[in-house]
């Protein structure tokens, strides 16, 4: 190939790479002017550097194993991007810190170099950089020394820049002037100060330590290397809301929280442990866990499992002249350091500000806030008993807590307002996708589950309102919101499944996630936004009408089903569009079938079953699928069995349903609502049974049914739902007993369930009528067996007239509860027809 | 084994006494003495094979996170911190970035033979390599050398093949590829050591990396 041939063929090739990918084909042909030969070598030449990856990118020797290791010295002159490196300034574990001037600039300004471990992901982490640096950049703070600039060195290692502080380690400082304890305290206030300030800003510094904490000669703090743990944690996955993003890499165990330990998301609260640590080696001359002799495994156990030893303490122990502080560190100051160690986050001091003001207290004579542990033991042993749950709790509430702080805060601070409101959609969706779904899924069916669940709805609920005042002109966090209180009113109370059984704040929730969505939709009435706001409608109507609330959830089911039409012809529709119809068309078709509308009832629920069944046709293996189209069977039967009382033809649907409940139920034996589903089937079909007099198959329907019930009741105590719906079940069996004639049986079931329901909580008048009802059928029964008991001639005479006293008792206290819920829009005629059953049994008596 | 215990730990160039000839070497080499430029070659070759021993060895302990290219690291070991003009430095680092590869590629082949069965008595660094420290733990992990696979000495020798016939279309891009590949420079030394700029350094590599990936083909 001639030089001239060779200049062309650098030339093209060279252009062709800055063009677009798709653009260099019709370039070669325009620039080769019909030369095929020099085409098809360009174009060759662009194939190889395609195909190149990393080829000779490292060198022969470091491919064969003998690159030289280099010494610092090596790096002193050399160059990286506007910076050179003048000389050497201290290491780390993951980084070399080197002294460097801009080349550029007139004046020699010193700047900081940490040049950190090849191997981190360079990419990412300057990816975030350049996300964080507006942020870093308006941070201006005497005690923060600043994060300048971040690059990669030619081999891909990345560098981050910082201001240059001449000085030395906090500790070292303290331990060469020999300081005394005011001393100490005062450079460790103006420290707290600046972590404040990081925290104000909405950041947290995730590696404070002695190291990262210098004094200069003139005595001034400055706090290094703020915003790099952020840099260095782990990448989310990309396109995600990153709700996992604030858990830290725990860049020094020593110093490092036992949520930060667990690799959990840190906070605030974390800095403030941190913080903690740094002081009690300030105070009492050691670390309050160690490391040394043994591993980052043991140290981690450590942390979160045992408490610290009172600064003091350790300060006698030490042989570096830290026993002189002994004396004054008892009381006062230890209650400070451990008050700030605190494992579980919320017990820590809420700020750092706080800790500051703590510890001015204490050096201008007044008392301080930190006491002595008192409240420990208890918390031990909420947490022995609770592990999983405390700790899921805790978690949580350390998170709101920094998250109600800075709503606090905001209210100063509109430059910040972006910044914040990214921050909030975050800290929402963490809200929604990790505590109200995935803590909240996993401490379900633990032990004690239900009580945890409980603390994390209080929380939630402080929380979201203060962040609510907030939302107004953002509608990305308004919908962010309403599937937080969408979420947060199926935790309160959904209408079936384990709950804590708080309905009116259940309902409240989806009615503020209804105006939301109403405002949502008004404003952009995009396809998932009146998906959204039909959803809302459903869930709300249903819980209505499960209050007997027709006039509220009859026009809402109306106007869900309206939704519906208009979105299943959507041409965007998907499944998840039609399911969502579907479950308007069932809403609505149920709650006009429950008043009395049979006809039209059931044509609306016929629509959601055909849609159910493609969708379940189209998912054979889709669980969820299957089961809507179980519901929508089940709710078509209890338009016969409640709405019109026509039990014979509601039969035919649950059990229908029960065929297509059982498979699936026995594939998914984990999954409780799958199982508790099949009991309440069983149960209505057994309740049918008696009503049509065939009281043999209910009883055996009613035991298979408790068999299933029981477990899931004994696997957690605290869910409510699980007594009432094993005292409707004895209930209903007492009554097949009663049919039978099987008086003892009868009576047994009966004041079993009798019992159960006296244990457990009042009915409130806002639980569903059904459940208000249960107690005043299971007297109705009662009375009746009463009676017939009284009417046994075999039975001695004193006892038959403490059966006709009973009785007499049961039936008062019958009428009692369901004389009342006569008049309910649902149950009205069903309480009528117990009375009535009731009164008819009994009146041999009078 | 015996024979390894002889080579000398520190090599004589070391001597501050012996640096005074690599320097006057180069200005002699510059002013186009050629026998100056063969004692030169001698004595760089050397110590540029002596230092890619003493790292074969480094390389199980080693704890420190940069590297380096060994061609700079000889610079510093045989000129210092004496002043030479940047035309020594950059004949210097030219030269060396040549004899470099030339260690290398015996380096690989000594290592292809060995592995071949043939090539008794020929020299390589890893016959010379001496046993690990007896202080040192015993090392579970494979060594470098053992790293080392037949695939990664041929591409390198497969490369010096190539770059011996890109010499013949573009000596300039070779000598960038030299000093990059086999004399581990970084884009702005390699700029500093010919004379030109970065940006130059960086497309001329780039063709030349296309050229050389056509070339060897898929086999590497």
């Amino acid at each position: 190939m001639t030089p001239e041939r060779w200049g062309r063929v650098k030339e093209i090739f060279s252009t062709a790479l800055e063009r677009e990918p798709t653009q260099r084909a019709p370039y070669l042909e325009v620039a080769c002017e019909g030369d095929e030969e020099l085409r098809a070598e360009v174009k060759s030449l662009l194939e190889a550097h395609d195909t190149a990856g990393a080829f000779i990118e490292e060198d022969a020797a470091q491919r064969i194993g003998l690159a030289g290791a280099q010494s610092r010295k090596d790096w002193i002159g050399r160059r990286l991007g506007p910076y050179r490196i003048v000389g050497e300034a201290g290491r780390g574990g993951m980084s070399e810190v080197f002294r460097a001037v801009r080349d550029d600039q007139q004046y020699e300004k010193q700047v900081a170099i940490k040049l950190l471990k090849p191997g981190l992901d360079t990419d990412s982490l300057l990816r975030r950089f350049k996300a964080e640096r507006q942020i870093l950049a308006q941070l201006s703070h005497p005690h923060i020394a600043h994060l300048l600039d971040g690059g990669a060195t030619e081999e891909g290692a990345p560098y981050l820049v910082m201001e240059f502080i001449e000085g030395k380690p906090i500790d070292v400082y303290c331990d060469e002037r020999q300081l005394g304890v005011d001393e100490r305290l005062d450079l460790f206030r103006a420290l707290c100060s600046a972590v404040h300030y990081v925290h104000q800003h909405l950041m947290v510094h995730g590696d404070l330590k002695c190291g990262n904490v210098l004094v200069t000669g003139q005595g001034v703090v400055k706090l290094l290397d703020f915003g790099i743990a952020k840099l260095l944690s782990p990448t989310p996955a990309s396109g995600q809301a990153e709700p996992r993003n604030t858990s830290f890499l725990a860049l020094t165990p020593e110093y490092a929280s036992p949520e930060q330990v667990r690799g959990e998301p840190i906070s605030t609260a974390s800095d403030i442990y941190s913080l903690g640590v740094l002081l009690y080696r300030l105070l009492s001359g050691a670390l309050p866990y160690e490391a040394t002799g043994s591993t980052t495994w043991a140290l981690a156990k450590q942390i979160c499992e045992h408490d610290p030893k009172p600064p003091s303490v350790t300060a006698v122990e030490a042989t570096t002249g830290y026993s002189r502080f002994a004396t004054t560190l008892r009381g006062d100051l230890d209650n400070i350091v451990l008050k700030a160690l605190k494992k579980l986050p919320e017990e820590r001091y809420p700020s750092a500000e706080q800790l500051a003001e703590d510890l001015r207290r204490y050096l201008r004579g007044f008392p301080v806030a930190a006491r002595p542990d008192t409240t420990g033991y208890r918390v031990r042993k909420f947490a022995q008993r609770h592990r999983s749950a405390a700790v899921a709790a805790g978690l949580f509430v350390a998170a709101l807590i920094a998250g109600i702080i800075t709503t606090t805060w905001q209210a100063h601070r509109a430059r910040v307002q972006t910044l914040r409101a990214e921050r909030h959609l975050n800290e929402v969706r963490e809200l929604t996708s990790v505590y109200l779904a995935d803590v909240y899924d996993a401490v379900a069916y633990l032990p004690g589950g239900t009580r945890a669940r409980k603390l994390l709805v209080e929380n939630s609920i402080k929380y979201l309102a203060a962040l609510e005042q907030e939302a107004h002109d953002l509608p990305q966090l308004q919908r962010d919101l309403a599937v937080a209180y969408d979420r947060l009113g199926d935790v309160q109370g959904d209408y079936i499944g384990a709950n804590i059984g708080d309905t009116q704040g259940a309902l409240e929730s989806h009615r503020k996630a209804l105006r939301l969505r109403r405002t949502l939709v008004q404003h952009d009435p995009t396809l998932q936004a009146r998906r959204e706001l039909l959803r809302s409608c459903v869930k709300l109507s249903e819980m209505l009408m499960g209050q007997s609330a027709v006039a509220e959830a009859l026009p809402l089911a109306r106007e869900g089903a309206q939704m519906a039409d208009t979105l299943v012809q959507d041409k965007a529709a998907t499944a998840l569009e039609r399911r969502y119809a579907a479950a308007a068309y069932m809403n609505y078709g149920w709650a006009r079938g429950l008043t009395g509308e049979v006809e039209p009832g059931m044509e609306l629920m016929e629509k959601a079953r055909q849609l159910h069944e493609r969708l379940a046709a189209e998912n054979p293996t889709d669980a969820d699928a299957q089961r809507n189209l179980v519901v929508v069977i089940g709710r078509m039967g209890d338009v016969y069995a409640e709405g019109v009382d026509q039990p014979a033809k509601a039969l035919p649907f649950y059990e229908q349903a029960l065929r297509l409940m059982q498979p699936i139920a026995a594939a998914n034996p984990d999954d409780a609502e799958l199982q508790r589903g099949t009991a309440f089937i069983l149960s209505s079909i057994a309740d049918l049974q008696n009503d049509l007099n065939r009281p043999r198959e209910g009883l055996a329907n009613y035991e298979r049914a408790l068999a299933i019930i029981k477990p899931l009741q004994e696997a957690d105590p605290d869910d409510q739902l699980a007594p009432q719906a094993t005292a409707f079940m004895l209930n209903g069996r007492g009554e097949s007993h009663l049919l039978l004639g099987e008086y003892a049986a009868a009576l047994h079931d009966l004041s079993e369930a009798e019992k159960i329901l006296r244990a457990g909580p009042a009915p409130q008048p806002t639980d569903m009528a059904e459940l208000r009802m249960l107690p005043g059928i299971t007297y109705a029964n009662l009375a009746r067996v009463g009676a017939m008991m009284a009417q046994q001639t075999s039975m001695p005479k004193h006892m038959r007239a403490n059966y006709v006293r009973e009785s007499r008792d049961w039936s008062q206290r019958a009428l009692a509860i369901l004389q009342p819920l006569t008049t309910d829009a649902l149950e009205g005629r069903h309480a009528k027809q117990v009375i009535a059953g009731m009164n008819a049994a009994t009146a041999p008596l009078h | 084994m015996a024979e390894r215990a002889k080579i000398p730990e520190k090599n004589p160039l070391m001597d501050p006494s012996h640096q005074q000839p690599v320097t006057q070497l180069l200005a002699q080499w510059r002013d186009g003495d050629e026998r100056a430029f063969a004692q030169l070659s001698g004595i760089m070759y050397e110590e540029l094979r002596q230092l890619a021993q003493r790292h074969l060895r480094r390389e199980r302990s080693n704890h420190t996170m940069q590297k380096t290219a060994l061609v700079n690291e000889a610079f510093v070991r045989l000129v210092g911190q004496q002043s030479v003009d940047w035309q020594s430095r950059q004949h210097f680092v030219g030269l060396a970035s040549k004899l470099m590869r030339r260690v290398l590629v015996d380096y690989a082949r000594a290592r292809l033979a060995n592995k071949r069965g043939g090539g008794a008595g020929v020299l390589s660094l890893d016959e010379m390599a001496e046993p690990a420290e007896p202080d040192e733990a015993p090392s579970t992990t494979p060594t470098a050398l053992q790293h080392l696979d037949a695939h990664t000495q041929e591409e390198v020798s497969a490369i010096d093949q190539a770059l011996q016939r890109l010499e013949q279309i573009d000596a300039r891009q070779a000598q960038i590829v030299e000093m990059r590949y086999f004399g581990g420079l970084t884009v702005e030394q390699t700029a500093e050591a010919i004379g030109i700029s970065e940006a130059t350094v960086k497309r001329e590599w780039t063709l030349a990396r296309a050229w050389l990936r056509r070339e060897l083909g898929k086999s590497f």
